[in-house]
């Protein structure tokens, strides 16, 4: 296995640990246990979300539903805990939601092949103020007392969520390399012609991946309502751009087929520890979200310094060739 | 003669949705039906309109813009910032917010153009980026209001005791896109661009700077629908236009088809901003 390979995954993992290293010099508290379980468990519902985007991103597609769906499913785990069902019931019943939702922009999407980000545009809408039609706001109180932590002591409930993110993501990198619906996902994405000859639908790929995304955003929504002792009703606002931002900073291209889920990982980790050691560093955290957005950016950039390497290595040019991007941003493409 | 603007199926469809909206609300709603709501409706969907008639020819060139909203957060605090804190006059500052939405537009579009970046991934990142600074520059928390009349008047005053006067804004905004897209070579090429854009490059269309006058215009239009929020309720706040990209975006989706009848879905986009109005104030 080449290195080579996941230059992206390493870039975004330098800049991580770059990161990791200024917060050691400047705020050796942020390593403290308490600190790095807390980050754990804010990001957890992200990692799984970002799991699912990683997949429906490689197939070519993407999923702008997810913070609606979640809020959906924050609910819908409310009610049923409410009805009197029992926990562990109500989680089960809390995926299939999910899915359900995300199959219906599965369907849209893979079986009618309407385009992905008009599909779950309406769908993100649809889904957020239906919502807030049936509860008219309102969050769902009163809730039996098992609810919270699933009914466990605080540090038990915590770590079990942080072991079922673990779980999901270990199962999910191992089944994306090695079965063979992990590499279909990766066929169509990167050439859905190819994936047909090769008796690969994409359309069913989609459809899968969609029904999974949705399927992990009810296991996120779960897992987090878990964590309070209300549900409140209008969760996962601008979640869909987290999760796609972490996918894309981790090195996963927008257009499909190429990417892994340890730069979603180190995506996730990157932009969920940026506010935390803001606040440590003596920064106000208001700061955050334009540093966020700085990654993505830089992110990007990287990528186009990369790829005059690529376009050497592909056709053994003169490196004397290679060209400087800062040189590039200014002067622009002239052949 | 040749007709300047016929309206096509989908769109009648569209206009029926919006009549038959209209005969809803009137009925299961007292006061809907009145020419004060009319226009105060109009007077709310001018923000929008704005910002959704300039992400028309994004869409149209294949791209996309979410920093729009974004934008406009930080051209209202900026404007808010240098008028009170900066003691400058609000002429001054309502010049540096539109200068702001050029710097931000033309910042989308050298990356989308110059480096070649994925359009939604780019404008994913300034999203973050722009609506981090303003908040970042207001700590979250400033709120800068007690602007002079005269501004106010923009977004909240009447010409001639009926029309909200931003309306007007908008017709010429709703004019000159038509023109644009529908009347001019460069209004041409974005279709064609957005058809294909290596066609469009063979065919001599300097592809890279119509590409990157789309996304400086969309900027434009971002700093200008701020200024008119600004003005429309007396306060500048960081969080100023959130999820806006995603409600013209909508407004967008809503209207598109892929044909090249510029005019009309320039048209159809106003009406379509004029139904989302409809639906928030019934709604929300």
């Amino acid at each position: 296995m080449s290195l080579k390979r996941y230059k992206r995954e390493a870039s975004a993992l330098g800049a991580y640990l770059i990161l990791l290293l200024v917060m050691a010099l400047i705020a050796p508290a942020f390593f403290n246990p308490g600190n790095l379980r807390d980050l754990a468990m804010n990001n957890a519902a992200v990692m799984l979300i970002a799991i699912g985007m990683t997949l429906v991103i490689l197939t070519g597609e993407i999923d702008i539903s997810v913070g609606s769906q979640f809020a959906v499913c924050t609910v819908a785990a409310g009610w049923f805990a409410k009805a009197g069902m029992p926990v562990l019931l109500v989680l089960p019943l809390v995926i299939v939601t999910g899915s359900l939702l995300g199959g219906v922009g599965g369907a849209l999407v893979g079986r009618l092949r309407m385009p992905s980000i008009v599909v779950t545009l309406a769908l993100m809408v649809a889904w957020r103020d239906g919502l807030r039609w049936i509860t008219e706001g309102a969050w769902v109180q009163n809730l039996p007392a098992d609810f919270q932590w699933f009914g466990f002591e605080q540090s038990d409930g915590q770590f079990l969520i942080i072991a079922v993110t673990l779980i999901v993501l270990l199962v999910s990198a191992w089944a994306l390399q090695n079965l063979n619906a992990g590499r279909a996902i990766y066929a169509v994405g990167s050439d859905a012609e190819a994936a047909r000859l090769a008796g690969i639908e994409k359309r069913s790929v989609v459809f899968a991946v969609f029904v999974l995304m949705g399927a992990l955003v009810g296991l996120a929504a779960a897992l987090n309502a878990a964590r309070f002792s209300i549900v409140p009703s209008n969760g996962g606002m601008g979640l869909e751009l987290k999760a796609i931002a972490a996918v894309v900073v981790g090195g996963t291209a927008i257009t499909g087929g190429r990417g892994t889920l340890l730069g979603t990982v180190i995506g996730v980790a990157l932009l969920g520890t940026i506010g935390t050691a803001l606040t440590f560093a003596g920064i106000n955290p208001f700061w955050e979200k334009s540093i966020q957005g700085a990654i993505i950016l830089v992110a990007l950039m990287s990528e186009v310094a990369l790829r005059p390497f690529d376009r050497w290595r592909k056709n053994h040019v003169n490196p004397a060739n290679h060209v400087n991007p800062v040189k590039l941003f200014f002067t622009g493409f002239t052949g | 003669m040749r007709r300047i603007y016929k309206i096509r199926r989908h769109e009648w469809v569209l206009l029926l949705v919006l009549v038959l909206e209209c005969a809803i609300f009137s009925v299961a709603g007292t006061n809907f039906l009145t020419t004060a709501n009319a226009f105060e409706i109009t007077r709310l969907g001018v923000e929008i309109g704005l910002i959704a008639l300039a992400l028309t020819p994004v869409i149209i060139t294949g791209g996309i813009d979410l920093s729009v909203g974004s934008m406009m957060g930080l051209a209202a605090v900026v404007l808010g910032g240098l008028w009170r804190d900066g003691q400058m006059s609000i002429a001054i500052a309502v010049c540096a917010a539109l200068l702001l939405g050029l710097a931000g537009g033309s910042l989308n579009g050298l990356l989308v153009t110059r480096l070649g970046l994925p359009p939604l991934i780019v404008t994913l990142g300034t999203f973050s980026l722009f609506r981090g600074i303003a908040e970042g520059l207001t700590r979250g928390i400033e709120n800068y209001s007690g602007f002079p009349s005269q501004f106010l008047f923009l977004g909240q005053g009447y010409a001639g005791g009926v029309i909200p006067a931003q309306l007007f804004i908008l017709v010429v905004a709703i004019g000159a896109f038509a023109w644009l897209l529908h009347r001019t070579a460069f209004g041409r090429s974005l279709y064609a661009i957005g058809y294909s854009s290596e066609g469009a490059r063979f065919a001599g269309i300097p592809v890279g700077r119509h590409v990157f006058i789309v996304y400086l215009l969309s900027g434009l239009a971002a700093s200008v629908s701020a200024i008119i929020y600004v003005a429309h309720l007396g306060q500048a706040k960081s969080d100023a236009g959130s999820g806006f990209e995603l409600m013209a975006l909508t407004a967008v989706v809503l209207a598109e088809r892929q044909s090249s009848a510029g005019v009309a879905q320039s048209l159809e986009r106003s009406w379509v901003c004029l139904r989302w109005s409809f639906f928030r104030m019934v709604c929300g």
